[in-house]
């Protein structure tokens, strides 16, 4: 027995079941109605759209926390000028 | 393949590329054999092999613009369904299929039938590298350099794995 020769007819190519270039096409038409159907270039403007949303969102959210904190500093400044007054009006009172 | 075959093959590529599905249709027709063939030579098992041999041409159609000659198709279909039966025996645990549920009428028929089932059992019960290794010699008749290129490993490595695998198998037939 010649063991290549036997290989090389046990390991031949060999076809898939009939109707298998279908089946992969149906397969490639279902995937490009999927995310695969945008072409690169709107996929491209996709991608940087949202990265531009991100972006303005943290800007604006920052923004947002920026203001929150200033208007808490005013709020115990002006508690504390209002303390101070009522202090004073104590000793006042007291005298 | 000739220089008229070769030429058809070149012109479906870029027709292909071109987003002409019936190109893309065409490539698969003329290849499917050998994906199809490497991933059943190396699981025994057809369903698994036309599941891997879909996902193959389904990962073609999103690559295809990075294909630049038909012997880079070739290369690269053969890498790729390569990778993809390792990983089907290495992720998904596959089953070791006892020929007797093998569908055998895909495989192809020697003169003693005996002798050919014999020798697919043994081919299967090597191990995974030393079998596909052993598929794309016999099957894609690729030499050590070949198959080195396509799997990722060195030339003396894969000379190893072959000389092992045949080996193994005269030990049962001679």
């Amino acid at each position: 027995m010649n063991l290549e020769s036997e290989l090389r007819e046990v390991l031949k190519r060999v076809d898939p079941p009939d109707g298998f270039a279908d089946r992969v096409m149906r397969r490639v038409a279902w995937s490009r109605l999927s995310v695969g159907s945008a072409p690169a270039e709107s996929r491209r403007y996709v991608h940087r759209a949202i990265a531009a949303g991100i972006l303005l969102a943290v800007t604006i959210g920052g923004w947002g926390i920026h203001e929150t904190l200033r208007a808490r500093n005013e709020l115990l400044t002006a508690m504390r000028i209002a303390s101070q007054k009522v202090a004073h009006a104590q000793q006042a009172v007291r005298r | 393949m000739t220089a008229f075959a070769e030429a058809t093959a070149d012109d479906n590529l870029a027709r292909a590329q071109a987003g002409d599905h019936d190109a893309f249709a065409a490539i698969i027709e003329q290849y499917q054999s050998i994906v199809f063939g490497i991933a059943y030579n190396f699981l025994s098992d057809r369903a698994v092999a036309e599941e891997i041999a879909q996902d193959v041409f389904l990962q073609l159609f999103r690559s295809i613009a990075a294909i630049h000659s038909e012997s880079h198709l070739l290369h690269w279909l053969r890498q790729v369904t390569s990778r993809r039966c390792i990983d089907q025996v290495r992720h998904h645990r596959l089953r070791r299929v006892d020929l007797d549920e093998t569908d055998l009428a895909a495989a192809p028929r020697l003169q003693d039938p005996l002798l050919a089932r014999r020798l697919r059992e043994r081919i299967a019960a090597l191990p995974d590298l030393q079998r596909l290794i052993l598929t794309l010699r016999y099957q894609e008749d690729l030499g050590p350099g070949d198959i080195g290129r396509t799997l990722g490993m060195p030339e003396n490595t894969v000379k190893s794995y072959l000389h092992r695998a045949l080996t193994a198998l005269r030990k049962e037939f001679q």
